[in-house]
């Protein structure tokens, strides 16, 4: 089992739209895939059209009295569940701090999810906290969609950092250029000439594209409704080159 | 609390009807509408049946097939799910995933074979819920068997089945009722291949290479090693077909030691039968068991393959690709020569005059000395015999005995592992499975001292005979050589942990457990109880 999550510091940046098109996308190959709705505001349980709330809340996730697998929901698609997000997610964070191993407080509810899926997505809140922390240390891939801009690349270099001076270097990192309007004249400067030390970007970006905005009128992932378009075929890039880096 | 999930469509009651009837009841929309070619898959030995469990292999048009692995009892739990261009047929067919993980400790190294086959019109309705998301979905199919030459036979069996969406089981209960009270469906118990192996009259394990014989301890000897005897036949004569058609290495194995079995039992129940003819009997399951050794030992090295590379350093790995070829050569050779064995004469005369040996009734009066005795009797001398050997053989062991005297050791156990099974069926059954675990792990440690000892000495030889063809480089016999060290390395370790292993087969509890079950007449032969 594989586990990657979709996770930067800033928000709207297109982490949800990554885990939940990339999900979709594992599990049309007959993997088994379950995406993690880590954010409290569960915008991946909403595409979904799942209610963001599990039984017992973040407590029950990280207490283990009941096996994980019976708050997990199926979604429309084959192979594909979700583990909803819950409001209650914003207080993982004191729950883990409280925790005998406040670091690796996910690795155990991780665990028996083995027997079930091949990929495990976790589409993350933008925030660098001890929840991420957690969540870089179950993770054998970290996807940081990343706006080409100035901050957004100041972000990336951030987290870097914090990725050595934790030493959480196990985790891959795959940054890819997200949310690319190429009528910016700074976001084509930055897609032509990279900065040197992010040699380790991806070479599949996801244009700016009204059809992933309308994932959020849709609720179902891109593909589902433009298959055709050149967001859905950048999805699939990414997917593809994904892939490959993790083998 | 559990529910149904299969219902029979009624004759009078057209699918296009029921959907009808269903979208007035509750929400819901037509998902899919496909034609698709439905296969059941089973190992020989009914491995996945065993374990409660369905593999079904779908196409709908295309030259892609979906593999669905799910529980027999509850046809909504699917426990995995893949997708698969090429055949399957073993476990190495499979993608990886969550679906091979699952199968690989079920199926192991057997080959998966159809057991059913149906054509389908199926139409997949989603259930909605006031979100529009689908909590689950129901599955109108048109069911039609193929038989072997791929025509449809027998009656369409028409059937909906309703899938739960993982999380929303209430929904899924609630139209369950609904099919019921408001359709009038009628439920069936049991998934698809249930009711396609009752139409085809195969019956699920109707193979299986375990004994499972059930005999009254105070019957005639020769008439309870006739039966046991007969069973041996049967399993003997329902691997051939696996053998000649190579599907894979169980075959000639439950074949071998079935073979073994009936030798051991021939041995071992002297004077039970007529001594007529069994000599020639003797002689000819001894050339059954030689001719049929270097297939299997060719079998052993190739299902061994992957634990041979682990032993090597993982540069080293890839260089021993050239054994690898040469085993397979060696084993097609050796299987061609086996078929050819199996076509001769000798062979057929050999299983045709045995049948009529063991079906001859017994003959009162004249029969051999021990022929009347309670076969419960019988057993218990042979058994009690065998172990006070094995213990005797195992005492006398040292850090200075010969390998011999371990291989003769490992031949007694086998002995008294064979008469134990074959006889376990007069005795309380978890006193002798005790007795028998308490065995296999002195057999485990003296078979792989044997067998590490055989394969060194093997592989050493074949590494001679690669390089005289000249089908390997330097690298390859290294990596063998590497490998040979190896192997006698763990062969070391294995003979120093016999001594545990044998004081653990020799404590008095297991032999309290011997002398009150073979030796101490504290058993009525008659009800099979301890008085």
């Amino acid at each position: 089992m594989k586990v990657i999550a979709s996770y930067n510091i800033k928000g709207g940046v297109g982490k949800t739209a990554t885990a939940v098109n990339l999900g979709y996308l594992s599990a049309g190959e007959g993997a088994r895939v379950l995406i993690w709705d880590l954010d409290p505001q569960g915008a991946a349980s909403f595409y979904f059209r799942v209610k963001p709330k599990i039984k017992g809340g973040s407590k029950r996730l990280l207490r283990r009295k009941r096996p994980l697998i019976e708050v997990i929901k199926g979604t429309d698609y084959r192979n594909l569940d979700l583990l909803p997000a819950d409001f209650s997610n914003r207080h993982l964070e004191l729950l883990l701090d409280h925790g005998k191993n406040r670091r690796r407080g996910l690795r155990k509810v991780i665990k028996p999810l083995r027997d079930y899926y091949d990929y495990v997505l976790i589409d993350c809140a933008p925030s660098i906290s001890l929840v991420s922390e957690n969540v870089l240390d179950i993770s054998d891939a970290l996807l940081i969609p990343t706006i080409p801009t100035t901050l957004s690349l100041r972000t990336l270099n951030t987290l870097i950092d914090f990725r050595i001076k934790h030493a959480l270097t196990h985790v891959q990192l795959l940054p890819f250029f997200s949310m690319v309007d190429r009528r910016k004249s700074l976001h084509r400067l930055i897609l032509e000439r990279p900065p040197k030390k992010l040699s380790i970007m991806l070479n599949t970006f996801i244009p700016f594209a009204s059809e992933v905005e309308k994932m959020g009128v849709r609720r179902a992932p891109v593909a589902t409704y433009a298959g055709r378009s050149r967001a859905a075929v950048a999805f699939e890039q990414l997917w593809t080159e994904v892939k490959s880096c993790l083998d | 609390m559990s529910w149904d999930h299969q219902y029979n469509i009624p004759s009078n009651l057209s699918v296009r009807g029921l959907i009808h009837r269903l979208k007035r009841l509750v929400a819901c929309r037509t998902d899919t509408q496909q034609s698709l070619k439905r296969t059941f898959y089973d190992t020989h030995d009914w491995r996945v049946y065993g374990r409660g469990q369905v593999l079904e292999e779908q196409f709908v048009n295309s030259n892609t097939a979906t593999l669905h692995l799910r529980s027999l009892h509850d046809p909504g739990t699917q426990t995995a799910e893949t997708t698969s261009k090429k055949p399957i047929r073993f476990l190495q067919d499979l993608p990886n995933g969550v679906m091979k993980r699952q199968l690989a400790s079920i199926i192991e190294m057997r080959a998966l074979l159809p057991v059913a086959s149906m054509r389908s019109r199926a139409t997949s309705l989603r259930l909605l819920d006031n979100n529009q998301k689908t909590v689950a979905y129901l599955q109108l199919e048109e069911n039609n068997l193929l038989n072997s030459a791929g025509r449809i036979q027998g009656e369409t069996i028409r059937r909906a089945c309703l899938v739960p969406v993982r999380g929303y089981t209430t929904a899924a209960r609630r139209l369950s009722r609904s099919l019921h009270k408001n359709l009038g469906l009628e439920p069936v118990d049991g998934d698809m291949l249930v009711a396609a192996l009752a139409a085809t009259g195969r019956q699920p394990g109707d193979y299986n290479s375990k004994l499972e014989l059930q005999l009254d301890p105070s019957m005639r000897a020769d008439a309870a090693s006739q039966i046991v005897l007969r069973r041996l036949l049967e399993i003997v004569q329902a691997n051939e077909h696996g053998i000649r058609t190579n599907i894979d290495t169980e075959f000639l194995h439950d074949f071998r030691v079935a073979v073994r079995r009936s030798r051991t039992a021939l041995t071992q129940l002297k004077n039970v039968l007529p001594d007529r003819g069994q000599n020639r009997f003797r002689r000819d399951f001894r050339w059954l068991q030689q001719i049929t050794g270097p297939a299997r030992d060719t079998d052993v090295y190739l299902l061994k393959f992957a634990d041979y590379q682990a032993l090597l350093e993982p540069p080293l790995r890839p260089a021993l690709a050239p054994l690898r070829n040469f085993l397979q050569q060696h084993r097609n050779i050796q299987y061609r020569r086996l078929t050819r064995s199996l076509d001769s004469t000798r062979y057929n005369r050999l299983i045709t005059e045995w049948r009529a040996f063991l079906d001859q009734s017994s003959p009162r009066g004249s029969a051999a000395k021990h022929a009347a005795r309670p076969i419960r009797e019988i057993a218990n001398e042979r058994i009690w015999r065998l172990y006070r050997r094995a213990i005797k053989t195992g005492r006398a062991i040292n850090d200075n005995s010969p390998a011999q005297d371990l291989h003769d050791l490992r031949k007694t156990c086998k002995k008294l592992r064979y008469m134990l099974e074959l006889f376990q069926g007069i005795y309380p059954q978890r006193d002798v499975k005790k007795i028998i675990r308490a065995l296999k792990q002195l057999q485990d440690n003296l078979g792989d001292f044997n067998d590490l000892q055989v394969q060194s000495d093997v592989l050493q030889q074949f590494s001679k005979e690669i390089h005289a063809k000249g089908r390997a480089g330097p690298e390859t016999l290294m990596a063998i050589g590497n490998l040979v060290a190896s192997l006698r390395q763990q062969r070391e370790l294995q003979r120093q942990a016999f001594y545990g292993r044998y004081e653990k087969f020799a404590r008095p509890v297991v032999k309290d457990r011997f002398r009150r079950l073979f030796h101490d007449a504290g058993y009525d032969v008659t009800s099979n109880k301890a008085r």
